[in-house]
């Protein structure tokens, strides 16, 4: 490890924050995150700028070049997504497609499949969203129902699908689906390429507690895709979740972390300035935990350094990830408790903007943060692959 | 920037480990069988007087440490490290690193600061106590800060002269080689760098050390975590390995994020050196105050994983938390540490 940039990786990380500078959307300041409220608005304004990000050239920076990427250096990546994240730029629409599906498609898709989707997807024409979880494969993702029967040259899928994020904004679903003997668990599993405005298809958005509703129901009723529609091997569709699983580790897991530390700072700076200092000379139970709290921050930060230069030398699979995903989860939901204590009664009220400095943050991420440790895997099933991948124990 | 190890520093580390292993024989069981404290071999030595010459010094060193505490090593390479990083110093008077120990402010060894008072010939004369320090092995002088009018000032003393008594110690921690010292006039030392030197050399001395003591914990911790999971598959009870439930099971992949998350911070501590060479105050600030509260969880833990097993002598497992325990002392605990950093959060 050596955390000293060259040259050129300086010149790199003043250009992007340079064209992040004219380029973050209108009024959008540093301190100051001015997303639309409504979930839909916010969805076509993430559209808006994952299109501008497109025309700068700054999606699919580590895409290999053949499909369109960049063919950036994992470094180069690194220094993006912490001027990303630094800038508080907003996050793209299409990140499902451009983190997960896209490499899932590199690995798994066939010719005609990668040359018509990844342009679209990297455009933002196309919006993906993963069709994975079912009410009664969650946590066991190997016992999905859905069943897709083969028909001619044709597949009918019928189920119901839960938990796919941002499903009523997509376009398209990787819809994971069972093709074969249930008693066979992951290996009679199927990934299919599902435009979602394909007759018998219903979104249903599902009101989380944070009184958002990113999550939806997808119910599929005798709907019809091609054969070509078949993504990776017949019955391998399990192969294609551990890719995009292994994808969704890295540098995307930087951004958070940085975000995160973007946010705490500015809590500690901004309580330190009403309270003139004092809270923090004169609580040092207080100022302590604060420390600590910025030490795993920055803890966390060089252990997705560390993981994202594992994952370029080939050295780890998905259950280090694990380890990243389990310890962000919770300190992401630890930070939410301090902010408590640093924010008071600001956390009873809704965002409001002052100073040109927009409040609200923490009451939301309070609420959002519960999640962290559910979404993508729990951390108690974090635990056993950490427990049965990385540290071998049976069980 | 180089987010990882290179291949070097794996065989660094497969060298340590490999020199290490045969001072110790085992891990921390059989110390308990054999507790004489063995010196690491001369090539051990050579290779830490090395560090500082070779190409990226400061992560070479934690690297060091970082084995040093999963072999379980006796003789901590710290001190060899840290005179070797003042012998290096041109605002200090050190012919070279080999035999000399260390007792500066901050590191833990002494209460209060000896007072130095002037002697015949220029030379110092010390008065005062150190409680524990680390014994190299070798050691015939004692790199010390005493105070001075013009405050503290860092001093070499001879060891073996009227006024100075070495006392055996009986220790938390007694399978480092470790004595306390009682000085008094006429014990005469030579001043190697002046008030205004040593206050910044101090600094650098104390984030050295911080960063030192941070590897050696998460050496040991990976140690303890690597005897937790080996017994965890071994020990059957209900008729299974007790590492297949749940308990016991999170309860290591707990301990495994812990520990890499130290890690982590270590390394990047390590990897970011200032100009000077030594690491990043605050960063080293960091990696002690985590390490600090990681290795005595660690311990305490994997003693629990091990039941009854745990709390014998001959299992050896209290002397991994002796020597967290210890090691929390050198150079600042936890709150010591968040205390400094909590400095750069306004």
């Amino acid at each position: 490890m050596n955390l000293t940039e060259t040259p050129a990786e300086r010149e790199f990380r003043r250009r992007v924050r340079s064209w992040l500078a004219d380029n973050l959307p209108e009024g959008w300041t540093e301190g100051r995150r001015a997303e639309p409220r409504r979930l839909d608005d916010r969805f076509q304004f993430r559209h808006a700028w994952h299109k501008r990000l497109h025309e700068g050239g700054w999606i699919g920076l580590h895409w290999p070049v053949e499909y369109g990427g960049r063919g950036f250096t994992s470094v180069e990546q690194l220094i993006f997504h912490e001027e990303m994240a630094t800038a508080e730029a907003p996050p793209v629409a299409n990140w499902v497609g451009i983190e997960l599906v896209a490499p899932s498609l590199m690995r798994w898709g066939d010719e005609a499949q990668k040359r018509h989707y990844l342009p679209r997807i990297m455009s933002g024409e196309h919006v993906w969203c993963q069709a994975w979880s079912e009410p009664g494969a969650g946590s066991d993702l190997t016992a999905v129902a859905t069943r897709a029967e083969r028909d001619g040259d044709a597949f009918v899928i019928n189920g119901r699908k839960r938990w796919i994020s941002w499903a009523q904004f997509a376009t398209h679903a990787a819809v994971l689906v069972r093709t074969g003997d249930p008693a066979l668990r992951h290996r009679s599993l199927s990934c299919l390429i599902v435009p979602l405005d394909t007759p018998g298809i219903t979104v249903r958005p599902i009101a989380m507690l944070n009184g958002e509703a990113e999550e939806n129901d997808v119910f599929f009723e005798d709907v019809r895709v091609p054969a070509s529609a078949l993504f990776g091997p017949p019955d391998g569709g399990w192969s294609v979740v551990l890719t995009a699983m292994a994808a969704a580790r890295g540098s995307t897991s930087l951004v958070r972390i940085v975000d995160l530390q973007v946010q705490f700072g500015k809590m500690v700076r901004q309580a330190a300035a009403r309270g003139g200092n004092r809270f923090l000379l004169d609580d040092s139970h207080l100022r302590r935990r604060l420390a600590r709290a910025e030490a795993r921050l920055q803890a966390l930060k060089y252990l997705a350094y560390r993981m994202t230069a594992e994952i370029e030398a080939g050295e780890i699979d998905g259950a280090a990830g694990s380890t990243e995903k389990l310890l962000w989860s919770e300190l992401s939901q630890e930070l939410t408790e301090l902010a408590l204590h640093l924010e008071g009664p600001r956390m009873l009220i809704g965002g409001h903007v002052e100073d040109d400095t927009w409040f609200g943050h923490w009451r939301e991420a309070f609420m959002r943060a519960k999640g962290t440790s559910v979404e993508g895997g729990t951390s108690e099933i974090q635990r056993n692959t950490i427990a049965r991948r990385v540290l071998r124990l049976a069980g | 920037m180089r987010l990882g190890l290179l291949a070097t520093h794996d065989e660094l580390k497969d060298t340590v480990a490999r020199m290490l292993a045969g001072t110790v024989d085992a891990p921390v069981q059989r110390i308990a069988a054999a507790p004489e404290h063995r010196l690491p071999p001369d090539g051990f030595r050579d290779l830490v007087d090395g560090v500082w010459q070779a190409e990226e010094p400061l992560l070479r060193a934690a690297l060091i440490a970082e084995e040093a505490g999963r072999a379980f090593a006796p003789v901590s390479p710290r001190t060899a490290l840290l005179a070797g990083w003042l012998a290096r110093d041109p605002r200090v008077a050190v012919a070279g690193p080999a035999g000399i120990a260390i007792s500066v402010a901050g590191d833990g060894s002494a209460e209060e600061m000896p007072v130095a008072v002037a002697g015949p010939d220029g030379e110092a004369v010390l008065d005062g106590e150190c409680i524990l320090v680390e014994d190299p092995g070798d050691a015939t002088e004692l790199l010390i800060t005493a105070r001075t009018q013009a405050g503290p000032a860092l001093f070499l003393m001879p060891l073996d002269q009227p006024g100075v008594e070495r006392l055996e110690r009986d220790r938390l921690d007694p399978a480092r080689p470790a004595f306390g010292l009682r000085i008094a006039p006429p014990a005469a030392a030579r001043r190697i760098a002046d008030a205004s030197a040593t206050a910044a050399l101090l600094g650098e001395i104390q984030a050295l050390g911080r960063l030192l003591a941070a590897a050696e914990m998460l050496g040991v911790a990976d140690l303890m975590l690597a005897l937790a999971t080996g017994y965890s598959r071994r020990r059957k009870q209900f008729g299974v390995a007790i590492g297949s439930f749940q308990a016991v099971a999170h309860a290591c992949a707990d301990m495994l994020c812990e520990i890499e998350l130290l890690r982590s911070l270590v390394y990047a501590a390590a990897a970011a050196p200032t100009a000077s060479g030594a690491p990043d105050r605050a960063m080293a600030a960091r990696a002690k105050g985590l390490a600090c509260e990681t290795g005595p969880r660690v311990a305490n833990r994997v003693v629990q994983i091990f039941g009854g097993e745990g709390l014998t002598w001959d299992r050896g497992l209290h002397f991994g938390l002796r020597r967290q325990q210890a090691l929390r002392i050198a150079f600042g605990t936890a709150e010591q540490c968040w205390d400094d950093t909590s400095e750069t959060l306004t």
